[in-house]
């Protein structure tokens, strides 16, 4: 077959393909449109007026939306501390100690996966209330916190499990004690598992809508919870401009997992 | 003490910060909400009371919950086969080499990583009448727009869309990486036997995907029992429940009609139900989908 003819066979596939995408990007596409638009009605195809006024109302100083993302990142890393400061401990005593049970535990931290989160979050409100938590910054990490909690134990978890044992053996003969070979040596070869279990509790935080909704509103304003009241009072601009902001993030991190995403890891995945 | 008997009291202590975190705020207020359906609704004047099983008769008398069961499982049998299947499709169609691979499966993944909030307004405007792309389009064939999300008949259909867009690309990653750990060698060999593409596809890969198409499988159930953030933004659960969900009417019943014993009822009535789809799955599935 000539070049061409080889070609020309590629065409229906690349076409179906470029439907599929086009299916998958119109939506988002619709998202500019409004992100640009200062004044769109019925019966117009296209805004009326375009302008970047809104992204000014949006990234004024003392606008809601640079305070709310200000406390969405705010919370993302006290949630992200939080989060480490527990599941470090309890991953490398899952990884490394043998512990009765073992397999009991793993599935009771894996559980709240399989559950509704809103049910939860209604009666988390209620025990909330009781402690003057609800409406406050701490009491949005916690609950972040425990929704993070079931992806960061079992990320560093499964670090510490692929560290190789002899070489903090090898540490603890040359006379280093068990927290010094913690230190300098497991911690250290653990460090990319966690930091990835870091950045997607930190992405999980920042995307959570419900459980700030129920615990945090109308106090604790986040990103999520911005985009939610501008979308209700019709502020369609705003809304648009917010889930761009959002898009950031999660963009980002997408383009750095595809570098790590190995076929090997993920064809583990429900084996 | 014996040091192994040491190293597991260590290991309870590293354990005990993420343990209390977990049992306080997950599985407490899980096991409450159990609690809590037995009880009676408290009033200013008459205090909550033990009342058994009460509110499951009330549950089974109330046509709302009928309505809401049935278009919970519309949702699900609408969204979890045309998402799978799409995955499939789309991660067959990635993994073949084509220029520009790269960027379609990033357009593949987007929709995903897009909390679901965004998602929701994203199709707000896609379904918005008179101005939204989708009447637009259809106003190009000279057909009339309608208000897609107002009309009970489609607001249903509506959302499914939205979910199965938002649902493939995650599961296609799986079949993808699944479709890369299979050895080429396998193809030729199917191919030298006299195999089609299609024979292939039929008795090579689909069966190799299995283990892949189970876990794919129990997260789809799941998530059609557990999305709930687009209906704040896009429905409500109306017009007149017609889109209303399971995890939305306990939300209402919490929040809106302060009914918290009717909540946790229908809250166990729903853990129950996604506990016997779970045990389903694993039990009947699992001996089937390991090629052998």
């Amino acid at each position: 077959m000539t070049p061409l003819a080889l070609a020309l066979r590629r065409v229906p596939h690349a076409v179906i393909l470029a439907v599929l995408a086009f299916a998958i990007l119109g939506p988002i596409s619709n998202l500019l449109l409004w992100a640009f638009a200062e004044q769109w009605y019925f019966p117009y195809k296209l805004p009326v007026t375009w302008g970047t006024r809104y992204w000014e109302v949006v990234f004024r100083p003392s606008g809601d939306a640079m305070a709310s993302l200000g406390t969405s990142v705010a919370i993302a890393c006290f949630t992200v501390l939080v989060c480490l400061a527990v599941s470090v401990p309890a991953g490398y005593a899952l990884a490394r100690l043998k512990l009765p049970l073992r397999a009991l535990i793993m599935l009771a931290f894996l559980l709240p996966q399989a559950f509704p989160n809103l049910p939860v979050y209604i009666n988390v409100a209620r025990i909330f209330y009781s402690f003057d938590l609800n409406g406050t910054i701490l009491g949005v990490v916690l609950v972040h916190a425990v929704h993070g909690l079931v992806y960061s134990v079992w990320i560093t978890t499964a670090s510490f499990a692929a560290i190789d044992r002899s070489l903090e053996e090898a540490a603890r003969g040359m006379g280093a004690g068990p927290l010094r070979a913690f230190l300098t040596v497991t911690l250290p070869l653990a460090l990319p598992g966690i930091m990835a279990s870091a950045i997607f509790v930190f992405l999980e935080s920042l995307d959570e809508f419900t459980g700030t909704f129920f615990v945090g509103a109308p106090e604790v304003t986040t990103l999520p919870l911005l985009l939610y009241t501008a979308s209700m009072a019709g502020n369609y601009q705003i809304a648009s401009i917010t889930a761009l902001i959002l898009l950031v993030p999660s963009v980002l991190f997408m383009l750095v997992v595809q570098r790590f995403l190995r076929a090997d890891v993920l064809s583990k995945v429900g084996r | 003490m014996t040091s192994s008997r040491l190293n597991q009291v260590y290991g309870w202590l590293l354990l005990l910060p993420a343990a209390v975190l977990l049992v306080a705020f997950t599985h407490y207020p899980t096991i409450r909400t159990l609690v809590d359906s037995t009880f009676s609704k408290s009033t200013a004047t008459r205090p909550a009371r033990f009342v058994g099983l009460d509110n499951y008769a009330m549950l089974l008398d109330d046509p709302v919950f009928w309505q809401v069961a049935v278009n919970n499982l519309i949702f699900a049998l609408g969204t979890i086969p045309a998402s799978i299947g799409l995955a499939l499709v789309m991660a067959l169609w990635v993994n073949g080499k084509l220029a520009g691979r790269g960027f379609l499966r990033l357009a593949y993944f987007t929709p995903t990583i897009l909390p679901m909030v965004a998602v929701a307004n994203i199709w707000l405007f896609f379904y918005t009448p008179g101005i939204g792309l989708i009447d637009q389009v259809l106003g190009l064939f000279g057909l009339p727009g309608r208000n897609w999300l107002g009309d009970s008949a489609t607001v249903l259909p509506s959302l499914i869309v939205m979910t199965v867009w938002k649902e493939a690309g995650f599961f296609m990653i799986f079949y993808l990486a699944a479709l890369q750990a299979i050895p080429p060698e396998l193809k030729e060999a199917a191919m030298l036997e006299g195999a089609g593409r299609f024979t292939y596809l039929r008795r090579v890969l689909l069966p190799l995907l299995m283990p892949t198409t189970l876990f794919v499988l129990v997260n789809a159930v799941l998530n059609s029992f557990k999305l709930v953030d687009h209906l704040f933004i896009l429905t409500k659960g109306g017009p007149n429940n017609a889109s209303s969900l399971l995890l939305y009417y306990i939300y209402e019943n919490a929040f809106s009609f302060f009914d918290t014993p009717y909540a946790a009822t229908l809250t166990a009535v729903l853990l129950a139900v996604l506990a016997l789809l779970a045990a389903g799955q694993f039990l009947i599935l699992d001996k089937r989908v390991h090629y052998r």
